[in-house]
């Protein structure tokens, strides 16, 4: 069966990341169900509001029903993706996966939404669109490049010293299009929180807990002769962070950590007419992370990517467009485990097949990729998806496929415990959702089956009386995704939207290849059963005020699920007014907001405190040329 | 859109925010107040502060946090270590820089120690207490009386466990030195050069010192570049009057002396468990069921058995199981997370 999709399989990548078309001002709105297909025909894909102030993270945090795990703000923050782990959700940059090459996953508190155009979830994304490593999903990060000619600002402070300051411009000369963002952030975080180690449970401040960092991103466009664009984008990243410690711990390690993260992607697209794309890429990531520990010598890790990949789309018949794909990806790694570095290098081939009905209601879409990495065959991964338009108002997605992820470099070659022998992490799901819109209501739900056998763990190894990665374990996750938006006008002078997500996963381990089974059929730790979030604004002509809130529901903290080791539920609640000015092209927007409005005390990791109430305001304003 | 659809659409909202206002937290119900048991220290896992020290009780075989429940605060991070002077516990919380001291009967705390990185004490005389440390070339001296640190001894090296023989403390270190310190004079009197893998040093009575060393094994690829070994050395001269070479090494191990025997017990931190006399014979002693792991050996001398904990994935419950002299489990049960070693409060 694998060889008849690798005979199948041809070159180039997957299905491009579609743009949205949003409007361009620099507080864009906020579509909950995309009203174009995502990466995957049958896959759901929910957009985020980007060209906010923060980070990811904290656009994931306010804006999903996602479980973003982060010890404190502004530290390394991941997110799990339908019960799946951090290393499992593709972080798609342009098209390019951000995933790193040393851990396998990316720290999304280093990435600024300043930068992003589009920004969005695509829970269930496959790994035949991203490539390794979506087995629960992908975050999709766009720019886009649109010519019209305006200056953009941004500034802000908040409660714990925090403050930003970001500009950017975007400009156009006869054929060539241009966009430059520069970006500030510093927050000291100290925080106030309620120290229950001890006696008497005083109140203290957060020590050790600054961020500053430090951005940049250039991006050129240039159309060429009629079909010919060529695109370039960099960004460049300077963050430094001191690592608070855990509550009841010292502060004696003063431990920090400063990262330095670099991405250039270059890409020619070519159109023929209606009927022939012809897309190449060629992208180079660099990442450093430096830790710092007064008790212990310091340790530096980097990596770098090169990736080179093209992508052929052909509209063989009016109902049929062939997609093929071929992807060259070199990874190198020089960390304080494998000193002497580590190199990778993958290929991996792409054959997609699009089918659509004559008259607009059914798509079909079946493809394959097989990898290569290091002369080894990775596991296939062949996806079949099918949407059917059933009416106006009622859409029906499926989706089924393969993915896999292979192991990270630290996963098998950290002296000590890497383990060379490991096998990559196989994963299989389905997942159906239907889709219904009715003038200003939408409404989605997902169900969906993840299975992961092979699942890599590091746990200690009594032989060598350390600790050892293995492939340790097969995981099931099933669940369920709801979401919805509405939008009721009074008038034309004020309406109201209101928007909510849930999700429900059930993420248990279904076997243990080792001898003690303590784990088997227990919930995953940190992985809520119970996810949710829900927002209403009301918009009164140039005054916006909304209420956001989050749900996270209890988590255990331990694999055997151990009962009084769980912690509790957390329901946060987010209020802002934002005023708009408009003046002839000056566009601008004041905006306070108040996090935690309840002040609730509640912790996302176990002893790691998180903010009370607290405050933020920002001022933003664009300048149209055009 | 129909006023009808949006109301639809906010009771859905709704009914995302009202389920979790259905959410409470559960409340651990310990059903008794009596702290006398098998006290189980559990070290916690590193930044996690979920250390804690729990009471098991062989009547009913409950099992609670005995710290939390007298104190209504956890412990903190990396719990090293629990040793009673007197009437009182000291437990050494490693990476919260603090040693608490507790009241022996009520477990209620008295008063919280500040100390850089402590990990063991050590009793040396009525008032006067060792305490080793894992970041400072210096033993804290503490007085027993003030509840606080009076002075230090330079020893040179980080320090680790200790054992104490007629007037000298014998302080093993991560330089594999033992250093002897002089407990009238608080002075630095000798040190020991040991093989690779010092890990532990315990009083065998009748003027030795019994030493486990773990060997030396090469990370990038798990091979034992240097085998394991038991020492014994003579108090009299501070010299190494025996090695017993084991046949293996490791990362680190366990090791416990029973005066009732007059046996070593001790584990490379796999599942076997050896024991050895003053005679150097090695043998063993009793091999766990697969997928255990030593990570802690106590001997009680009262009922003659051996503790041995089992710190699993430092991520789920660990395990107690005890054991009688012929090796037949006597006692298993789960504990907090990577428990380190047992004390009897009968």
């Amino acid at each position: 069966m694998r060889a008849v999709w690798l005979i199948a399989t041809l070159y180039l990548l997957p299905q491009c990341l579609h743009a949205e078309g949003e409007d361009t001002s620099v507080w864009k709105s906020f579509e909950l169900i995309a009203s174009r297909g995502g990466l995957q025909t049958g896959s759901v894909r929910i957009n985020l509001p980007a060209s906010q102030d923060g980070s990811i993270a904290d656009l994931l945090t306010r804006n999903s029903a996602l479980f973003v795990k982060y010890y404190s703000p502004g530290s390394l923050a991941t997110t799990s993706m339908r019960g799946m782990g951090a290393q499992h959700t593709a972080v798609m940059w342009n098209g390019i996966n951000l995933q790193s090459a040393m851990n396998g996953v990316l720290d999304l508190n280093l990435l600024p939404a300043f930068f992003i155009d589009q920004a969005a979830l695509e829970t269930g994304a496959n790994a035949s669109s991203c490539g390794n490593g979506a087995i629960g999903g992908a975050l999709v990060l766009n720019n886009e490049l649109n010519g019209k000619r305006r200056l953009f600002f941004e500034s802000g402070m908040g409660s714990f010293s925090q403050r930003h300051a970001a500009a950017g411009y975007t400009t156009r000369y006869k054929q060539l299009n241009s966009s430059t963002r520069i970006l500030h952030r510093y927050a000291e975080n100290d925080f106030s929180f309620v120290n229950y180690f001890k006696p008497g449970k005083p109140t203290e401040r957060m020590g050790n807990n600054r961020l500053q960092q430090f951005g940049f991103m250039q991006a050129f466009s240039l159309k060429l002769k009629p079909g010919h664009l060529l695109y370039a984008n960099i960004w460049h990243l300077q963050t430094n962070r001191q690592l608070p410690p855990v509550m009841g711990a010292s502060l004696l390690l003063n431990e920090r950590q400063d990262d330095v993260n670099t991405m250039l992607l270059l890409k020619h697209e070519y159109k023929s007419g209606t009927k022939l794309q012809l897309n190449s890429k060629l992208a180079g990531l660099g990442e450093q992370i430096n830790y710092f520990n007064a008790q212990l010598p310091p340790a530096y890790n980097k990596a770098r990517s090169l990736i080179a990949d093209t992508e052929l789309k052909w509209q063989l018949r009016k109902q049929l467009e062939w997609v093929s794909a071929l992807n060259y990806t070199a990874q190198t790694a020089f960390t304080d485990g494998y000193r002497a570095g580590k190199t990778r290098q993958m290929l991996s081939l792409l054959t997609r097949f699009n089918w659509q009905s004559l008259k607009p209601g059914l798509k079909i879409s079946a493809g394959n990729r097989q990898l290569i990495s290091d002369g080894k065959m990775a596991p296939s991964t062949p996806d079949l998806g099918i949407e059917y338009q059933v009416n106006k108002a009622l859409r029906l997605k499926a989706n089924a496929a393969s993915s896999f992820r292979l192991p990270s470099f630290n996963d098998l070659y950290w002296l000590p415990g890497g383990n060379p022998d490991l096998l990559p992490e196989k994963g299989r799901k389905a997942e159906f959702s239907a889709e219904y819109r009715h003038s200003h209501f939408k409404m989605g739900a997902t169900a969906f089956l993840h299975r992961v056998d092979n699942w890599i763990m590091w746990r200690p190894d009594p032989a060598s009386f350390s600790w050892k990665a293995e492939n340790a374990k097969a995981v099931e996750s099933r669940g369920l995704e709801l979401a919805l938006e509405s939008k009721y006008t009074f008038s034309n002078l004020h309406f109201i939207r209101l928007m909510g997500k849930y999700q429900f996963v059930r993420s248990l381990n279904t076997a243990v290849y080792g001898e003690d089974k303590s784990t088997v059929g227990k919930q995953l730790f940190y992985t809520p059963n119970h996810t949710g979030s829900a927002s209403l604004q009301y918009v009164y002509r140039k005054l916006r005020i909304g209420i956001q809130s989050a749900y996270t529901g209890s988590r255990f903290t331990t694999a055997d699920n151990q009962p009084d080791m769980r912690l509790p539920a957390y329901f946060l609640l987010n209020a802002s007014a934002a005023f708009d000015i408009r003046y002839k092209k000056v566009n601008s927007v004041l905006e306070f907001t108040v996090f935690n409005l309840t002040d609730k005390t509640y912790t996302v990791f176990e002893n790691r405190p998180m903010p009370l109430r607290n405050y933020q305001i920002t001022y933003k304003f664009n300048i149209n040329y055009e | 859109m129909s006023k009808f659809t949006f109301f639809r659409s906010t009771l859905f909202a709704i009914s995302l925010l009202s389920f979790t206002a259905c959410t409470k937290d559960e409340d651990i119900q310990v059903t008794t107040e009596s702290y006398k048991g098998l006290i189980v220290v559990n070290e916690g896992g590193f930044g996690k502060s979920n250390g804690s020290v729990g009471v098991y009780k062989t009547g009913d075989k409950s099992y609670f946090d005995a710290f939390k429940k007298a104190n209504d605060r956890p412990l903190g991070d990396i719990v090293q270590s629990m040793i009673l002077i007197g009437d009182y516990y000291y437990i050494c919380v490693n990476n919260s820089n603090k040693i608490e001291v507790l009241g022996r009967n009520d477990f209620k705390a008295i008063g919280s120690i500040s100390t850089a990185s402590p990990r063991y004490i050590l009793p040396v005389s009525t008032g006067k207490a060792y305490i080793s440390n894992l970041y400072s070339n210096s033993i804290k001296v503490l007085n027993t009386s003030g509840q606080s640190v009076s002075s230090q001894i330079d020893i040179h090296h980080n320090s680790d466990q200790m054992a104490l023989m007629d007037g000298n403390a014998y302080i093993a270190t991560f330089d594999n030195k033992i250093m002897v310190v002089n407990t009238a004079s608080d002075s630095l009197s000798d040190s020991i050069s040991t093989p690779s893998g010092l890990s532990r040093v315990v009083n065998a009575g009748t003027g030795r010192i019994g030493v486990l060393c773990t060997g030396l094994v090469d990370w990038s690829n798990g091979s034992v570049l240097e085998k394991g070994s038991v020492l014994i050395i003579n108090q009299d001269s501070n010299r190494i009057e025996k090695t017993v070479q084991l046949s293996s090494g490791s990362y680190g191990g366990s090791m416990v002396y029973s005066a009732q025997t007059g046996q070593f017990y001790f584990s490379l931190g796999n599942n076997i468990i050896y024991k050895m006399g003053f005679d150097g014979i090695v043998s063993e002693f009793k091999t766990l069921d697969a997928g255990r792991s030593v990570y802690s050996l106590t001997y009680n001398s009262s009922s003659n058995e051996l503790y041995v904990t089992d710190a699993g994935d430092f991520n789920s419950a660990g395990k107690v199981i005890a054991y009688d002299q012929n090796g037949n489990k006597t006692l298993e049960f789960n504990a907090g997370i990577a428990p380190n070693g047992v004390l009897f409060n009968n």
